[in-house]
């Protein structure tokens, strides 16, 4: 069976993430130049980065008999992998998007409860309907 | 006569009944019509985030739910195949990134992981997936991967760059990354064998091993607790 191919991140982010980096750390705001070949090491870096940490927030997911990883299994693998250093900008980042994800929730039941309404507003050409029937029906 | 002008009344009267009744008929008809458009285009649109859900996401039911609600809010508001959105996400971070440049020495100093990761989820759910071990993996946690990898990589541009300076340059290249890579044990530990070891690298890399390692030079370092070699999945295929 062929190996699956090999996915690449998308360069031009790699080289965002990279350059707004230099661009806080360097001192007197001289430009920082990156070669290709360093961009294609970060890439390859940040790609080999997601496998580890992804095998090795699998372990934790295993060691507590689960099937799928959660975002403790990642935070715990952080700190086995010695990255003690990420794990408070995550939760913060864990946070946000809870708080986001909450809030696109209410958004949705708002428009079902709209999208109701305006299913009631349709229903009354049929009570209209229902008028003219019952005039005819008095007229005989 | 009176009686025929009276029929005459009713008989107009009927006939404005019936035009009204034939007028409400229509309207209830075209509301119908659009009703079953609307429901048609929902089940569709449903129909195709199940089968994109069930194919590129396997995920506890509640992630699942989640990423099928997000995924039919898009699916209404722009009726896009996912290809042509991720290739217009693409297209948005190339554009971004020419401003961004222009820009850079005024850039913002925001913490990357505060903001949404700029890494496509997408493809990273498909690196993570690589592994065949792996299994399911929550949307929250492969969020958190991303987050973290952009950490990771923030943190080493800024090991690269310390090299470079030390080294008397404006310009970081491959050496300087890889001389970042050894200084930080943890990334050391998973990151140096796999990198490509570049030839200029070689006599440094013999110069700075040789006070600093002495005779651990030819052994390969025992992992951290609880991990395991994953270099097989780096091996090109030729």
């Amino acid at each position: 069976m062929a190996e699956a191919e090999v996915e690449e991140l998308p360069k031009a982010i790699v080289r965002r993430l990279v350059k707004e980096k230099l661009a806080q750390v360097a001192a007197g705001g001289a430009e920082v130049i990156v070669n290709k070949d360093a961009m294609s090491a970060f890439a390859e870096s940040a790609r080999i980065f997601i496998h580890y940490l992804s095998a090795t927030a699998n372990d934790m997911c295993k060691e507590s008999k689960r099937q799928t990883i959660n975002a403790d299994d990642v935070l715990k693998a952080l700190d086995e992998m010695e990255f003690p250093e990420f794990v408070e900008p995550l939760n913060t980042s864990l946070q946000e998007f809870r708080n986001k994800n909450a809030a696109r929730r209410s958004e949705t039941t708002q428009k079902k409860a709209e999208k109701r309404r305006k299913i009631d507003k349709e229903s009354l050409p049929q009570e209209q309907n229902d008028a003219a029937d019952h005039g005819k029906t008095d007229e005989d | 006569m009176a009686a025929a002008a009276v029929a005459d009344e009713v008989t107009e009267a009927m006939e404005q009944v019936e035009g009204e009744r034939e007028e409400a008929d229509a309207v209830a008809d075209e509301a119908a019509e659009v009703m079953e458009q609307a429901e048609g285009e929902r089940e569709e649109a449903i129909d195709a985030v199940a089968g994109e859900a069930g194919e590129v996401m396997k995920e506890v039911v509640e992630g699942e739910r989640e990423e099928a609600n997000a995924m039919a809010d898009e699916a209404d508001e722009a009726m896009e195949p996912e290809g042509e959105r991720e290739e217009e996400a693409d297209a948005v971070a190339d554009e971004a990134t020419e401003p961004m440049e222009q820009v850079e020495g005024e850039g913002e100093d925001g913490d990357a992981a505060a903001q949404r990761p700029a890494l496509p989820l997408g493809r990273v759910k498909r690196i993570i997936r690589v592994d065949r071990d792996i299994k399911k993996v929550t949307n929250e946690a492969a969020l958190l991967i991303a987050a973290a990898t952009e950490l990771f990589v923030g943190s080493l541009a800024a090991g690269a760059h310390r090299a470079a300076s030390r080294r008397g340059r404006r310009a970081v290249r491959a050496v300087h990354v890889r001389a970042a890579a050894r200084e930080h044990r943890p990334t050391a530990d998973f990151l140096l064998d796999c990198l490509p070891a570049a030839e200029e690298a070689a006599p440094a890399r013999a110069a700075a091993a040789g006070p600093s390692r002495g005779g651990g030079r030819g052994e390969a370092k025992p992992l951290p607790r609880g991990t395991r070699r994953i270099d097989a999945f780096f091996q090109k295929t030729t």
